[in-house]
């Protein structure tokens, strides 16, 4: 663990009066709470272009960070678990001091975030890049502790492994279901891709076996271009039922394994429950949330509109057009990095650009993208341009899909962790 | 083919005209000299390596800085010209990836020009 010189200090100064002298002799303070897509990368890019005038403190209680990017190849059979593995040593040596601690509680007016392990941090400028959390009751008869048995690999680490080894101990015929999630949430495409993975799977070693989701939503991500891919690859094995087949009245129990859709209950193998989401909690707990469970931020900075001190990035900001993903919150962060240093160092500030890629495996080498450039106006983040993957594309194309998905890949995970 | 110039100049030429063009060999890490139509004038431009250096960071999402190439080509140290050529033949859509026309389509002759100066001069 490193524990920067400031950990101390911010203990020391806690909520006293000293602690904006501090920041007045010091050199200024960003800290980030979350090195995921979002945070990693601002606190890399703030450290990185500052040249030492910024003293950036990242905030992470994991020592390493698992992608979900990529963890449907993973369940595919397509990746390593330890590929989806990234450290922070690379931010460290970059400047970035590293502190693996959970962030308790911020408070806006001290302008200090605190600690689980009890240290208090003072900040000039705070970056909230925490990713989701799930909505309580989203989905009735799940909760979190039901997740030892209907995982959600939602967030991916432990749970991205148990739902690998559910996949494969299915008795063969059996049924995995999906309880799929409303909008908004991380990854539109994400979902369906796993669904692809698991066809994979399933084909090859359990080829009676059955799929069932259950959505809530009428359609859904390059939904053209997976119903095509199911056909071509999966015949006959993914059913799926949208709201006009029961798909958002669905209540599960884990208990027993069933999965009740529109009154009718019927027993699977394997539940993978994805439910409602919202904002990491900590962006609540800072009072900076919507009723939407979102945190609003202002399109030309990703600053928070609640605060002009907090910028909030990814998953949890509220933006307008940009897709959750990663590739977004990396995106978003360097508009955000940009702009902090802005403001504390002089250094110049230019237009904010945003765009986004989603890459999605539907079969091996069979690959497609849907993406999008995007540009702030005064309400929300506008999609300007866009382009997806066409059906009927040539094998050559789809494999070069995929390969490019795979540059993609290590080139954001090396952008973001150095 | 023996004769290193010639050689040179034919994977110039491939690179241009394919739509794969990362699939073609370079023993040099850039094209050469390349035949095109572009404006004299756009050539000329003078790149703002400090504004190149915040645009590049939306490439290198995918594109990585250490000039690495597996899977999406390398884009460091190429000379400018040849990365202003190649910026413009993906906004003009004569070279075909949807990718790269988008991101090529929304900049400007001088945000090129800017990201040609910074990625020429952009060293491990
Ligand atoms: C199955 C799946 C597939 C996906 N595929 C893709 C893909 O192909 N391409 C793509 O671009 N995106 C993909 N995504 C989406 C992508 O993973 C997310 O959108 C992205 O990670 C969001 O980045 P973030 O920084 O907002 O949050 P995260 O990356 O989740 O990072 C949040 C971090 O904050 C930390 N944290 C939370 N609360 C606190 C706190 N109180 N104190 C300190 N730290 C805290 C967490 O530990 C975490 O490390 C996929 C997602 C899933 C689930
Ligand atoms: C979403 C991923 C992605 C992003 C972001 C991206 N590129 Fe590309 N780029 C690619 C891919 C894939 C190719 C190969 C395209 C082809 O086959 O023509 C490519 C090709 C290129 C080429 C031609 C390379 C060659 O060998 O001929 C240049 C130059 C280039 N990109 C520059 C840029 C610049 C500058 C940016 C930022 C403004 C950028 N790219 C952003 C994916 C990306």
């Amino acid at each position: 663990m490193t524990f920067g010189r400031r950990t101390f200090l911010g203990t020391a100064m806690a909520g006293v009066l000293s602690a904006p002298m501090l920041r007045a002799q010091g050199k200024p303070r960003v800290v980030v709470i979350g090195g995921g897509a979002g945070g990693g990368t601002v606190a890399r890019y703030l450290a990185k272009d500052s040249q030492g005038a910024l003293d950036v403190t990242l905030i992470e209680p994991n020592r390493i960070y698992t992608t979900c990017f990529f963890s449907n190849l993973y369940l595919g059979g397509f990746r390593d678990f330890a590929s989806l593995q990234h450290g922070y040593d690379k931010l460290a040596a970059g400047g970035v001091t590293v502190v693996h601690d959970l962030a308790a509680g911020v408070d806006r007016t001290a302008r200090t975030v605190a600690l689980a392990g009890g240290q208090v941090l003072a900040y000039d400028r705070l970056v909230i890049a925490p990713g989701i959390d799930f909505v309580e009751g989203s989905v009735p008869g799940w909760t979190l502790d039901a997740a030892e048995k209907m995982p959600h690999a939602y967030k991916a680490g432990p749970q991205t492994q148990l739902l690998f080894d559910q996949i494969r101990a299915m008795p063969q015929g059996g049924v995995f279901a999906m309880i799929a999630p409303p909008n908004p949430y991380r990854c539109p495409p994400g979902p369906y891709e796993r669904i692809s993975m698991v066809a994979h799977v399933l084909k090859t070693t359990n080829p009676t076996a059955k799929i069932l989701v259950a959505d809530p939503k009428a359609n859904y991500s390059k939904q053209a271009l997976f119903e095509d891919g199911w056909q071509t690859h999966y015949p006959g094995m993914v059913e799926w039922l949208g709201p006009d087949m029961g798909g958002n009245v669905v209540e599960v129990r884990p208990d027993t394994m069933e999965v009740v859709i529109d009154g009718e209950a019927t027993r699977v193998d394997c539940c993978n429950v994805i439910p409602a989401q919202k904002a990491g909690v900590i962006a609540a707990a800072a009072g900076l949330t919507a009723d939407s469970g979102w945190a609003p931020v202002d399109p030309a900075t990703m600053r928070s509109k609640m605060d002009g001190n907090v910028w909030i990035l990814g998953d949890a900001s509220a933006q307008g057009d940009m897709p959750k993903s990663g590739f977004s919150a990396n995106s978003q962060a360097k508009v955000a990095a940009m702009t902090i240093r802005g403001e504390l160092t002089g250094s110049r500030v230019f237009p904010a650009k945003y765009s986004n890629t989603c890459w999605s495996l539907i079969a091996p080498d069979d690959g497609v993208k849907v993406g999008a450039s995007y540009e702030p106006t005064p309400e929300k983040i506008a999609s300007v341009e866009s382009f997806v993957s066409q059906k009927g594309e040539d094998a050559a194309l789809r494999k070069a899909t995929y390969e490019e998905s795979l540059g993609w890949y290590a080139g954001i995970t090396a952008d973001i962790f150095g | 083919m023996a004769d290193p110039v010639a050689r040179a100049d034919l994977m110039a030429y491939l690179r241009d005209w394919s739509d794969r063009p990362q699939d073609i060999p370079e023993a040099e890490p850039t094209a050469r000299k390349t035949e095109h139509d572009l404006d004299p004038a756009i050539l000329a431009i003078q790149g703002d390596p400090a504004y190149g250096e915040y645009l590049s960071s939306e490439c290198t999402t995918c594109h990585q800085r250490d000039g690495s190439d597996q899977g999406i080509p390398s884009i460091t140290q190429w000379p400018a010209e040849d990365f202003v050529v190649a910026m413009h033949a993906y906004k003009r859509k004569l070279r075909p990836h949807p990718v790269m026309q988008m991101m090529a389509g929304r900049l400007n002759n001088e945000e090129i020009a800017a990201l040609a100066a910074y990625f020429a001069g952009l060293r491990n």
